[in-house]
């Protein structure tokens, strides 16, 4: 039997933000869907990353073929889909909790509708959809296509415009459902969070162009300056007098249809600039246009905006809470910081660095985690910092007390696309991989001794890897790799061991050259094997370079770290490494992957225990 | 700290004022609010220490039945005040524009500064205050109003200006369309004028529901952009 969605994600050159819209998706595990992935033949790592998933079944099917742009490529995923509707949640997007497959199902399974559709949300705002109709081959109203759902055989029956030039093929689309009666209502829930990424319609220029061109030969009572008219209120509110005389006069579908537009632009931003007068007057013709409808559209529209704004204040107030609790943190930090006393150590280490990443959620927090690791006994070389551009686009948006951190050693490394994780050792040309590396997490607040830890124990051990948090690797009697649930947390060893995996969490040393060159930095090699496990990709990187792994004596009892800081719940990749059960794959896949380049890798770890024996 | 001037001393072309010159200075330099309040046949001009104000006030009389707001045009904006009489004057310090010249009065010091205000900023307020007319022969806020269309005059030529029944005509050209402006300003601002005009009588002949649903409209839209726009 057909699954009841086909979740469709396109991808073009988006490998690591394709790894954050497929988590999102495998949340939604209760669900009865299928993943159906369609790629533009990326040579990014795509293809790897796809092959990973496909293998741990959390993809059902693939292709990897050139296309003509996003809307030939949900056409042709269309062809791929078995299920009975299909959601669009295409590269960067995710959905907004895991239970929206979920509540579609239970609004949909009774067969009466056609499809439904939820809202959208970019940044601080929400996309609130309140009117069901064609007006939508006029403006988007509020439409997020990632928070629709469709049923399959209507959506092949109304293919996306594929034209070169089209950047609003999703709307005319659903503006043709409504037009040929489909029942599509609304579901006044927030379904879908856009990525920050510009999308199709971020080149303004092209979007005129195609959302003219819809204009003029979807309504034959438009030209194209009343069509550019349009086009400007829409985005700015000007060309107010041209409105209200289209409102007034001309053809009744494009005056429905406006006064649709004309209601929705009223409730944007950009209709700040209008005066009360201009609002008044704006309102006044698009209730004589709607007539007997007046009241319900009215109705509708409120109650979606009266909604919209209660969700938008919500979580202005959520930020507001985190703020203060920010603030308190600060507070505390600043005492402490001010009682303790951090001596330079007395012994002579050698220059080290440090490499961390971190995304927006945590970068409001991440000035705190940076003094930590300058107080250090031991101060760093240097400690680089990586950002993708696609998440946060350059210094101006970063806090002015991280910043002022640059003075002291803080290296900014601003990357054209985030590889997550990964990026804090990937990007070797930033850092210098002859020198010991210490990686560490973006939550964490460090003991101001904890690299004079990782030092000491270099210095004793030098071609090591050195954690002060570590976890004891258990096999079966087969000698297989018993599951991550099952290892000893929080281990230590007398000497150096096979066994122990180092976590980021704790602050980690790797040892000179381990990053100069070889598949451990390899990009295509990580999203093929362990998208989301750096721990473990690392780990079995140690283990083909026969290095073994040492635990400071902060490994056991949880010294390892001061405390975390207020913002580390957000983007965790815990839950779903554990939860999902994504660890053990990816443990998996990474054993596999050293199994076939070193077939008796277990006899280093047997011969270790043998010699302890 | 104020001062008051007779009608005389107001409006007098001539030799500086020391103590308005005073007042003017201590006005910009510790960034107060500068006020003029036309009484009936005097003026006081005083300093107040509102911190943190940016909008210049503008009090009226006889206010007009229609309510600007910072999005009104700014051609509409300077007329407004020729329909209802202006009595009082707040100035904040970052609102003079104009400095008093050599030879001319306080009077037109305040008119030029209220043009300023009206033509380049949107930050202005309006409120009622008492009209001022007492007396025999011309009241100082009548004859304020006629300082203020000499400043409109030089800025924004139109022959229309200089007719003596003009404040008369534009009462009714802000509800019929009679006079033939020369200047786009006037001919703008007048047409601006009469559709917030007209919008406010369909405003008043509306029904108590349609009231209520129009201040629901307004009043969800408020919120939603307080929160979209801060």
């Amino acid at each position: 039997m057909s699954a009841f969605f086909t979740i469709v994600t396109v991808s073009y050159k988006h490998a690591w933000s394709l790894t954050k819209t497929a988590r999102s998706v495998f949340r939604q595990r209760d669900a009865d869907f299928e993943y159906v992935i369609v790629d533009g033949d990326s040579a990014d790592g795509t293809y790897e990353l796809t092959e990973f998933w496909k293998q741990a079944g959390l993809v059902d099917r693939s292709t990897h073929d050139p296309d003509t742009g996003v809307y030939d490529a949900m056409n042709n995923a269309l062809d791929l889909a078995q299920g009975q509707y299909v959601c669009f949640m295409n590269s960067g997007d995710v959905f907004a909790a895991d239970d929206v497959l979920a509540r579609a199902k239970a609004f949909l399974e009774n067969g009466q509708h056609d499809g439904c559709m939820g809202w959208g949300q970019l940044g601080d705002n929400v996309w609130a959809s309140w009117q069901t109709g064609e007006g939508f081959k006029m403006a988007s109203l509020g439409f997020c296509h990632q928070a629709l759902f469709v049923r399959t055989d209507l959506l092949r029956a109304n293919r996306f415009d594929t034209r070169k030039h089209k950047t609003d093929s999703d709307t005319l689309q659903l503006g043709r459902f409504y037009e040929n009666g489909a029942d599509i209502p609304i579901v006044p829930e927030v379904w879908a969070i856009r990525g920050a990424e510009p999308g199709i319609s971020a080149n303004l220029e092209k979007t005129r162009t195609s959302i003219l061109d819809t204009l003029t030969s979807e309504y034959s009572g438009l030209n194209s300056e009343a069509g550019s008219a349009i086009i400007e209120f829409r985005r700015k509110c000007t060309h107010v007098s041209e409105i209200l005389d289209l409102l007034r006069g001309g053809d009744e579908t494009v005056r429905t249809h406006l006064a649709y537009t004309v209601l929705d632009t009223l409730f944007q931003k950009q209709s700040a600039t209008l005066s009360a007068e201009q609002v008044r007057t704006l309102r006044a013709a698009c209730k004589s246009v709607l007539g007997t409808d007046w009241e319900d559209a009215e109705n509708r529209l409120l109650d979606a905006q009266i909604k919209r704004t209660g969700l938008i204040a919500e979580q202005r107030r959520s930020k507001a809470d985190l703020k203060a609790e920010i603030k308190t943190f600060a507070e505390q930090e600043d005492t402490r910081m001010a009682r303790i006393e951090v001596p330079a150590s007395r012994e002579v280490y050698p220059a080290y660095q440090i490499g961390l990443t971190s995304f927006p959620a945590r970068i409001s927090t991440l000035h705190f985690v940076i003094r930590s690791l300058i107080k250090q006994s031991a101060k760093p070389d240097s400690i680089h910092l990586f950002l993708g551009r696609d998440e946060i686009p350059n210094a101006n948006w970063l806090p002015s007390q991280l910043r002022a951190f640059e003075a002291s050693g803080l290296k900014l490394h601003f990357l054209d696309a985030t590889r997550h994780q990964y990026d804090k050792f990937t990007h070797t040309e930033h850092f210098d991989a002859q020198m010991p590396y210490v990686i560490v997490d973006d939550d964490v607040i460090y003991q101001p001794y904890s690299m004079e830890r990782l030092l000491s124990a270099h210095g004793k051990y030098p071609n090591t890897v050195i954690g002060n948090r570590c976890h004891m690797m258990q096999f079966g009697a087969d000698g297989s790799i018993a599951p991550y649930g099952d290892w000893t947390r929080e281990a230590r060893t007398p000497e150096p061991s096979f066994n122990l995996v180092p976590t980021g969490a704790g602050g980690v040393l790797y040892p000179p050259g381990f990053f100069a060159d070889g598949p451990v930095i390899d990009t295509a090699e990580i999203l093929r094997h362990a998208p989301y496990a750096d721990d473990m990709w690392l780990k079995f990187n140690a283990l083909d370079k026969g290095i073994p792994t040492f635990a400071t004596e902060l490994s056991s009892g949880s010294e390892w770290y001061h405390r975390y800081t207020p913002t580390m719940r957000a983007g965790t990749l815990m839950a779903e490494n554990v939860e999902l059960g994504l660890n053990d794959i990816q443990i998996g896949q990474c054993a596999a992957w050293l199994t076939e380049r070193q077939p008796n890798w277990r006899d280093l770890i047997k011969d270790q225990e043998m010699e302890r024996v | 700290m104020s001062l008051k001037f007779s009608h005389s001393q107001f409006f007098e072309a001539g030799p500086h004022c020391d103590a308005f010159d005073t007042l003017l200075f201590q006005a910009t330099s510790r960034k107060s609010v500068l006020s003029l309040t036309l009484g009936a046949s005097d003026a006081e001009i005083s300093l107040s220490e509102a911190a943190n104000v940016s909008a210049a006030r503008i009090g009226l009389a006889e206010l007009s039945q229609i309510v600007l707001d910072q999005r009104t045009p700014n051609a509409a904006q300077v007329l407004y005040p020729l329909l209802g009489r202006v009595t009082s004057i707040d100035l904040p310090a970052g609102s003079i524009f104009a400095l008093r010249s050599h030879n001319r009065s306080m009077a037109d010091f305040w008119a030029r500064n209220l043009f300023h205000a009206l033509s380049s900023t949107h930050n202005v307020e309006y409120v009622q205050k008492f009209d001022g007319r007492a007396g025999d022969g011309p009241t100082t806020v009548e004859e304020f109003t006629k300082r203020y269309l000499w400043v409109l005059r030089d800025a924004l030529p139109d022959s229309n200006l200089k007719r003596a029944d003009l404040l008369e005509q534009l009462m009714i050209d802000f509800h019929f369309p009679v006079i033939a402006y020369e200047n786009e300003v006037f001919k703008g601002g007048m047409k601006a004028l009469r559709r917030i005009n007209a919008a406010t009588l369909d405003d008043q002949r509306m029904s108590a529901e349609d009231v209520a649903a129009s201040k629901r409209f307004n009043n969800t839209r408020s919120n939603l952009l307080a929160l979209l726009v801060e």
